[in-house]
């Protein structure tokens, strides 16, 4: 151990105790986002003179650099605290980092600036976004080996960490939305990858359009925030000590003195900090509405000054103006809700999911990074960064969780069927997205971003799985042609068994620990005050369960048990992945396996995330919860194994199939809906406006018949051009004469 | 003595090639992009040296001009921040237009040229003229080269084109002309001046003087004349035809520059000069800056011809423009005039990309193309970027853009807001399918496969254009913090014809008013005490 001792002790400071240097840390959050950008820049301007491993490594370098540097960072927010500079008497809790670098835009009393800030949940996030993103970039180096477009593709790979790490870490609404719309960018270069399929071109750009309808109500949401409270920021802007960046203070909640302004003594009154963000914002309409804060009536002209209940001030901001009679409580609630649509769009909830089984185009570690683990899940970080302003309004989180529970349950219906693999686990994700909306409308955001982080495992896991059974069937997707394969993979069915068992919601493993708490939370948020709509979620997410346990091991079953159904040709080539694949293949297994005793019982890191809690009690009726969803997980696994493994049951043709297997093979025609009534409907009016108003309308009857009305008074005119002389100096005579009778009497 | 240098040496560039003889081609290009870089390079100062904090108008010059019936002109030249930056736009992209029609212009080359240099001179006026009567003869001048330039050298159909826009155009300044004299003798005024006027007019309307009718008929006079430039939903079916029909160069200035004369003279002169009457209709041009968001984006879906969608995309990103213009909030009228510079760069850069694909295919049917990102990638990375700009992705202009006009139309009111952003998703629609159909898939047709990728000469082209891109989307407070004073000029001019100020003063986010703060009370921001519950 002293060998071990002296190298710590050989280790700078900074990398031994990261909390004792908190203000270093927090200025070089930017080192989080800006390696892979460095990566980026590598591969997009050098990928012709550096070798395909080198482009590689320098991706994954990049990634892992992310990694650790946020590592350091999330250390750093949990060390002992800082005492502050020299001389400063101000002890500064080391619970979150935060500094701004520059001004963006600063436009008429607007201001946005490029700052980031790491707590607890951007904190998580990240670490799961570089961690999984590390070892995705590791996979991918072995998975894309023999693409043609190594360099670009990790280029883009890069750039879409940097966009999610913008995502994660901004510190104002602006700079998430910088990152959104980065991530949507990446996403759809990514999915388009091979463009020279135009099939999959035409899914990365339907993901970019069903994501951008999202994206305008988010900016809609953003506009509502703007002008109510005028301002973007989370929280207030730290504090400068010097040039060091240190937090500024929390409201402060006092009661009043007896002799203070016009409150009666013993109210409360809040007192913001200087340069307020939402955050403080939601917390002091909070208090001062009184109790939860459901019924926030004050009005958008509020001004906490006049009443002597500490220093809130609406009415210098626009609100007043543009939502006239308004409340605070009626603007947030709109906002919010506002801002869920563009969570539907990234989160693919319904009725905006239909672009996330079509992502399924791009190559498969992208879906295992992209469209499982991290991207897809911003939606549930945004309204978890934003919770104190969810909480607000009670039917938006009841919208919420309906949304949430409806994706979750159609999903899954629509994942039983599917006989491509990445077509399961791709409706797998959108109904675990619903999971954790659901846990967000029960006012559970904790849970939420729990079920985000072991959902981050166990789906990379899986994805990455079928990305490695791809790889070896000679990229086959459809499960029909599989079967038999655990003997020839047997890190990938070992390591798949983990995810699929996590996923189905097997005790003890990461996705029980979250899955089953949401569910929990479900029921105890009925028994809270006995709203049906939460009885009927909780038996559709029920329902939901037990789907999802019978499509995974399905999909276990028809890939990895059985014999083969593949091609002589095929089976030939059969073959375990190579190390670079398996090993990240086996470290998710491991986070899949134990990830929830650990961050489930270990760290509690619902609880650690220091997110709004519900009102009710969340562990009420566990025990009841607790058979019903083992109930539902071991009968879906139960079924599944006895059809597929077994009785070796095979999907038949779709034309010998029941009209309900139909309907969810089909995804309840719904996709098609919007492929041929919406996308149809749509260029069909387009051309229609053209032909009517550009072309008939406008050009023929104005402009031509302005033209026509000219020529028709030319014709007139024309008419006195007679060429009789005459004529013309009778004219002349008489405006002669016109004129001398002017001048003389004028 | 700058303006009047800078308005002055692309015409006077333009007298050697009067005399030099037409095989000196090579010659005349080199001399006339000379010209037009010296022209960019002396504008400089006017971004540079324009002070934000100093007088309103700058670079002030005064020379007498004529005097005539009463009617008294004067060379009268100064620039604000808005339209220093509108110049140095057009001296900017002039070296781009020129350097692109290189290859592009293959007959009567002298007298390309020629019409380009004294385009340069008028759209420079135009910005820079303080005297409404020098604006009219600027304004109109810059007339008969874009005239020329797409009707002898444009496409099969340039007749057509070239007359629609000429009387499109004329039919708005003569309704334009007419209301300029009649405001100048009901003023009574002593000059042209548009300074002096717009107060003059003030006075007038105090007084009771200016009756409603005489204001809003001269306002729609004026207002036409810009919307038509514009242009504006439904006045716009001259823009298609002029810009498929002009060549390349011809587009690029159109696109980027002339249109903005429009805005920027509902900036300058009509909400100015007629703020009660723009009050009054400001509501009903917003409702027409919506329909040409959304009819614009609908009609650039169908095209079959690239320029045509491009043009068509023009009408619904200066609908988002004006958006904020008229929206008379502090967020939307910069967002409009930045979003003013943002269309110039990102269309002038979509025309100049078209244009090179013309000179190789000599199509521009999006069906002839297909899959050629394959075989010109790098050609396809700037098209795809240039896209991205197009679409408001954060981080490139247009977001900058299209986020503080949308937001400054949703402050006056949430549903303009709402309808305005449309926009953002049918932007997308039409972009992303188009790039789909060009470069993505199959290579469909045969004699595509030997298309040659963006050249050196082509690369100095567009690298300045897709280096201003990410400049204005990652550092957009500089040419903020310019059109600032005139902004709020702007706004005090268009409230001025109200008794108070209703709107609230504007703020900035230092100067709000903060406690005294004491002893911090160490908790993180995040963990917000939960002391609701108490009585």
């Amino acid at each position: 151990m002293d060998g071990l001792q002296f190298l710590v002790s050989w280790l700078p400071e900074w990398l031994r105790e990261p909390g004792r240097f908190y203000a270093f840390y927090a200025e070089t959050l930017y080192l989080i986002p800006l390696l892979p950008f460095a990566g980026f820049l590598i591969n997009a301007f050098g990928r012709k003179s550096i070798s395909r491993g080198a482009s590689g490594a320098v991706a994954t370098l990049a990634a892992f650099g992310a990694f650790f540097w946020a590592f350091l960072s999330f250390c750093a927010t949990l060390g002992p605290a800082d005492t502050g500079p020299s001389g400063s008497e101000v002890e500064f809790p080391a619970r979150a980092l935060h500094a701004i670098y520059a001004d963006w835009i600063s436009v008429g009393g607007f201001s946005c600036s490029f700052g980031f800030y790491l707590d607890q949940l951007s904190g998580v996030m990240t670490l799961v976004i570089t961690g999984v993103g590390t070892l995705i970039h590791l996979y991918s180096m072995g998975y894309m080996a023999h693409d043609k477009a190594f360099a670009r593709y990790f280029c883009y790979l890069n750039l879409f960490l940097f966009s999610m790490l913008l995502l994660v870490l901004g510190d104002n609404l602006v700079l998430l939305f910088v990152g959104w719309e980065g991530v949507g960018l990446c996403s759809y270069l990514l999915i388009g990858f091979w463009y020279e399929d135009a099939a999959k071109a035409a899914a990365g750009m339907k993901a970019f359009i069903f994501n951008r309808v999202g994206d305008l109500g988010f900016l809609l949401g953003i506009f509502v925030l703007v002008a109510v409270f005028g301002t973007v920021n989370f929280v207030s802007t730290p504090v400068k000590v010097g040039t060091r960046n240190y937090p500024s203070e929390p409201n402060r909640v006092e009661r009043a003195e007896a002799d203070e302004g016009e409150a009666a003594p013993g109210q409360m009154q809040v007192i913001l900090p200087d340069h307020p963000g939402l955050l403080n914002y939601a917390h002091a309409v909070r208090v001062l509405s009184g109790g939860k804060g459901l019924s926030a009536n004050l009005p958008l002209d509020y001004d906490a000054a006049k009443t002597g209940r500490g220093n809130l001030n609406l009415s210098d901001k626009l609100g007043s103006s543009v939502f006239p009679n308004g409340t605070v409580g009626f603007a947030l609630a709109l906002a919010c809700l506002l801002l869920f649509v563009g969570a539907c769009g990234k989160s693919a909830q319904l009725p905006l999911y239909a672009w996330l089984p079509d992502a399924m185009a791009g190559p498969t570690p992208v879906s295992a990074l992209i469209h499982a683990a991290t991207m897809v899940t911003a939606g549930v970080y945004m309204v978890a960064r934003l919770s104190s302003l969810f909480a607000f309004s009670e039917t938006v989180l009841s919208v919420i969780a309906i949304v949430g529970g409806l994706t979750a349950i159609f999903a899954a219906l629509c994942g039983l069927t599917q006989t491509d693999i990445k077509k399961v686990l791709a409706y797998s994700t959108v109904s675990q997205l619903g999971y954790m909306f659901l846990a967000a409308g029960v006012g559970a955001f904790g849970l939420a971003i729990f079920h985000v982080v072991t959902h981050a495992f166990f789906k990379a896991l899986l994805f990455l799985g079928a990305g490695s059974v791809i790889h070896g069937m000679s990229e086959e997707q459809d499960l029909r042609k599989m079967g038999g394969l655990r003997h020839k993979m047997p890190i990938t069915f070992w390591t798949m068994l983990i995810g699929s068992a996590a996923l189905a919601g097997v005790p003890f493993t990461a996705g029980w620990y979250s899955k089953d708490q949401i569910l929990g939370a479900l029921l105890a948020r009925y028994e809270h005050d006995h709203q049906t709509v939460f009885l009927i979620l909780y038996v559709l997410a029920l329902v939901g369960a037990f789907c999802t346990a019978f499509y995974t091991f399905r999909l276990m079953g028809l890939a990895f048990f059985g014999t083969s159904r593949a091609s002589e040709e095929t089976q030939h080539h059969i073959h375990e992945s190579p190390p670079v694949m398996t090993v990240p293949l086996v470290i998710l297994a491991i986070f899949s396996a134990i990830g929830g005793v650990w961050f489930g019982s270990g760290v509690n890191l619902p609880e650690f995330l220091g997110l709004p809690e519900p009102s009710f009690d969340l562990h009420h009726g566990h025990t009841l919860n607790l058979i019903l969803a083992g109930v539902a997980a071991f009968g879906g696994i139960g079924l599944a194994l006895l059809l597929y493994v077994q009785q070796g049951k095979q999907p038949k043709p779709e034309t010998e199939q029941g009209p309900l297997y139909r309907l969810s093979k089909e995804r309840f025609y719904v996709e098609r809906f919007y492929d041929r009534v919406v996308c149809g409907g749509f260029a069909l009016f387009a051309e229609v406006l053209h032909l009517l108003v550009d072309v008939i309308l406008i050009d023929t009857l104005l402009v031509y018949g302005a033209g026509g009305l000219v020529r028709w008074i030319a014709g007139l005119m024309r008419k006195l051009q007679s060429g009789v002389v005459n004529a013309y100096a009778a004219g002349i005579l008489i405006g002669a004469l016109v004129v001398l009778y002017k001048l003389l009497h004028g | 003595m700058l303006l009047t240098a800078l308005i002055l040496l692309p015409l006077l560039g333009a007298i050697p090639l009067l005399i030099v003889r037409d095989n000196n081609a090579r010659e005349i290009k080199v001399w006339a992009i000379m010209i037009s870089v010296l022209t960019f390079l002396i504008s400089l100062p006017l971004y540079f040296n324009y002070d934000p904090d100093g007088e309103l108008f700058q670079f002030v010059e005064l020379y007498r001009w004529f005097s005539l019936q009463g009617l008294r002109a004067r060379f009268s030249l100064g620039v604000d921040g808005i339209s220093a930056l509108l110049i140095v736009l057009t001296t900017f992209i002039m070296p781009i237009a020129l350097l692109g029609s290189w290859n592009y212009i293959k007959d009567r080359q002298k007298e390309f040229y020629l019409c380009m240099l004294v385009l340069e001179t008028a759209m420079i006026g135009v910005f820079a003229a303080q005297d409404l009567f020098l604006f009219f003869v600027f304004f109109e001048a810059s007339l008969i080269p874009m005239y020329l330039l797409i009707g002898i050298w444009g496409g099969d159909n340039c007749i057509y084109a070239t007359t629609k826009f000429v009387l499109y155009t004329v039919f708005g300044s003569l309704l334009m002309f007419v209301a300029i004299l009649f405001v100048y003798h009901k003023c009574g005024a002593a000059h042209f001046g548009i300074a002096h006027l717009t107060e003059q007019l003030a006075q007038l309307r105090e007084a009771g003087m200016l009756s409603r009718a005489e204001e809003f008929w001269c306002f729609w006079a004026f207002a036409l004349a810009f919307a038509i430039k514009l242009p504006l939903w439904p006045l716009h079916t001259w823009l298609p035809d002029a810009h498929v029909e002009a060549p390349t160069p011809g587009s690029v200035v159109l696109a980027a520059v002339l249109l903005k004369m429009g805005g920027y003279g509902f900036l300058r002169l009509v909400v100015p000069f007629f703020p009660m009457a723009s009050e009054a209709y400001a509501p009903l041009l917003m409702v027409l800056c919506i329909v040409g968001i959304i009819y614009g984006s609908l009609m650039a879906f169908t095209q079959k011809d690239m320029k045509k969608l491009i043009a068509y995309s023009s009408v619904a990103h200066l609908g988002t423009c004006m958006l904020g213009i008229f929206s008379f909030t502090a967020v939307g009228v910069q967002g409009g005039a930045y979003q003013m510079l943002n269309h110039g760069i990102s269309t002038g850069a979509l025309f100049l990309l078209v244009g090179m694909l013309y000179e190789r295919t000599h199509t521009r049917m999006i069906d002839y193309y297909g899959g050629i990102a394959k075989i010109v990638p790098v050609f396809t990375v700037c098209f795809v970027l240039v896209t991205l700009s197009s679409i408001g992705l954060p981080l490139t202009n247009g977001f900058v853009g299209e986020f503080t006009c949308l937001m400054g139309a949703f402050q006056r009111n949430p549903w303009f807001g709402v309808f305005g952003g449309l926009g953002v998703v049918l932007g997308a629609v039409y972009m992303l399918y188009l790039v789909k159909r060009v470069f993505f898939g199959k290579v469909i047709r045969q004699s595509n496969e030997h298309l040659a990728d963006i050249g050196g000469r082509e690369m100095a082209l567009i690298l300045p254009l897709l280096a201003m891109i990410f400049v204005m989307g990652i550092a957009p407070n500089p040419f903020f913090r310019r059109m600032q004073p005139a902004v709020e000029e702007y706004l005090r001019l268009s409230k001025a014809h109200k008794p108070a100020p209703v709107a609230p003063a504007p703020r900035t986010v230092a100067a709000r008013p903060a406690p005294a703060a004491p002893v911090p009370v160490p908790q993180d921001a995040t963990e917000l005490p939960d002391v609701g519950n108490e009585p």
